[in-house]
């Protein structure tokens, strides 16, 4: 019987893949998670892809598994990453202060208490 | 400067968009200082992600190292701001990255990574190599993401571009300062030229990684002066980074005559 590569690293890379590029596009959390989806899709796909170029052999879905993890990774990162961890935390941290004076008070006081006591 | 921009009511991070290109320009630069030491596009790719792991993870660490006064205050006054004042607190901890932190993260990813997985464990050595030589492009690309987010930037100066309208840090705005992450992105960039031109001239052959050592750190002392985000953290006068250059200065002074000394014993060694 002809050795075959790893198709269930295949499949599994296609879905993680499909899933990294819906789930990034909505909001921190769900960007994290695809991030996260998407990075566990790529090392399967480039798992099944080795264990397929080892026999000689080609994978359609393992390939497609491959890019769309990869698609997914590139929108998570430009959608979520740094500059939309940044917005989203310093954003929520300056609404916050902003809309609730009392606890910008309490922040701003007890990061003077700290910067004091370290200096 | 103009950190965001909206595609389909999704705000896009700039900076996210120059890490990504930044990576996939090292990823084909890569893919050509690979085939001198025959190693596979696939494991290559595999170490790649090692090393972002690290990156992101070592870099986030130390940031919220640098940012621990959010951490304390969250854990501290738990009872009176609740969970959703302390994800406040965690997610002002941990917005931002620290290149050292990423550049020791990243490292210490591809040294696990050739660790464990026999196919390149072979490699370790022309693996960081690769490595000292694609940090400083990627840096490059890195920092001017920084200097389109305004997460970090230039003191006040007479000359350079004034901000307008940057949300993320609005004490910036409508003050003209000094484009030092664009200088300091002209200098990795050089870094890189230099560090590309000894890997093909196949000088310090498995210690670039200490010539890289050698050198950004004195850059980055150096820029470090002219940075004006005073909340990255300063310590008895120097800030965080500039701790940092002179630690990592020190380890490659330490450890490169030891490495030279060792290769030495080695080919002397091999028939």
């Amino acid at each position: 019987m002809e050795q075959q590569g790893k198709k269930g690293l295949a499949i599994a890379s296609l879905v993680l893949g499909i899933a990294a590029c819906v789930i990034s596009w909505w909001g921190l959390v769900l960007g994290i998670i695809g991030i996260i989806c998407a990075i566990v899709g790529l090392i399967l796909a480039i798992n099944a892809q080795k264990s397929y170029k080892a026999l000689g052999q080609k994978n359609g879905i393992a390939t497609a598994g491959l890019i769309l993890s990869i698609i997914g990774l590139v929108l998570s990162i430009i959608g979520t990453i740094v500059c939309g961890v940044l917005l989203a935390a310093g954003t929520a941290v300056a609404n916050q202060i902003a809309n609730d004076p009392e606890v910008a008070n309490q922040l701003s006081s007890a990061l003077d208490q700290i910067s004091s006591s370290v200096n | 400067m103009f950190p965001v921009f909206e595609i389909f009511g999704k705000q896009i991070g700039l900076y996210g968009i120059m890490a990504a290109v930044g990576f996939a320009v090292c990823f084909l630069v890569g893919r050509l200082l690979i085939r001198r030491y025959d190693i596979d596009v696939y494991d290559f790719a595999l170490t790649m992600i090692a090393a972002g792991i690290g990156m992101t993870i070592g870099a986030s660490l130390l940031y919220a190292a640098t940012n621990y006064r959010y951490l304390y205050y969250g854990f501290s006054h738990f009872s009176e701001i609740g969970w959703s004042g302390l994800w406040t607190c965690i997610k002002a901890a941990f917005n931002g990255f620290v290149f050292y932190g990423g550049f020791i993260g990243a490292a210490i990813g591809i040294l696990v990574y050739t660790k464990f997985a026999k196919d390149v464990k072979a490699h370790r050595d022309h693996l960081l190599d690769i490595y000292a030589v694609l940090v400083p492009l990627f840096h490059g690309f890195g920092r001017i993401g920084c200097f389109f987010g305004g997460c970090c930037y230039g003191v006040e100066s007479p000359f350079g571009f004034t901000v307008h309208d940057n949300p993320i840090n609005p004490a910036i705005n409508g003050v003209n300062r000094f484009p030092i992450q664009l200088v300091e992105s002209a200098c990795c960039f050089i870094l890189f030229f230099v560090l590309l031109q000894l890997f093909r001239k196949q000088k310090m052959t498995s210690r670039l990684i200490y010539c890289y050592l050698l050198t950004y750190p004195v850059i980055r002392f150096i820029t470090e002066f002219f940075r004006g985000d005073v909340n990255r953290g300063i310590f008895f006068g120097l800030s965080t980074s500039q701790w940092f250059s002179i630690l990592l200065f020190i380890f490659a002074l330490i450890l490169l005559p030891i490495k030279t000394k060792k290769l030495k014993q080695q080919t002397q060694e091999t028939p």
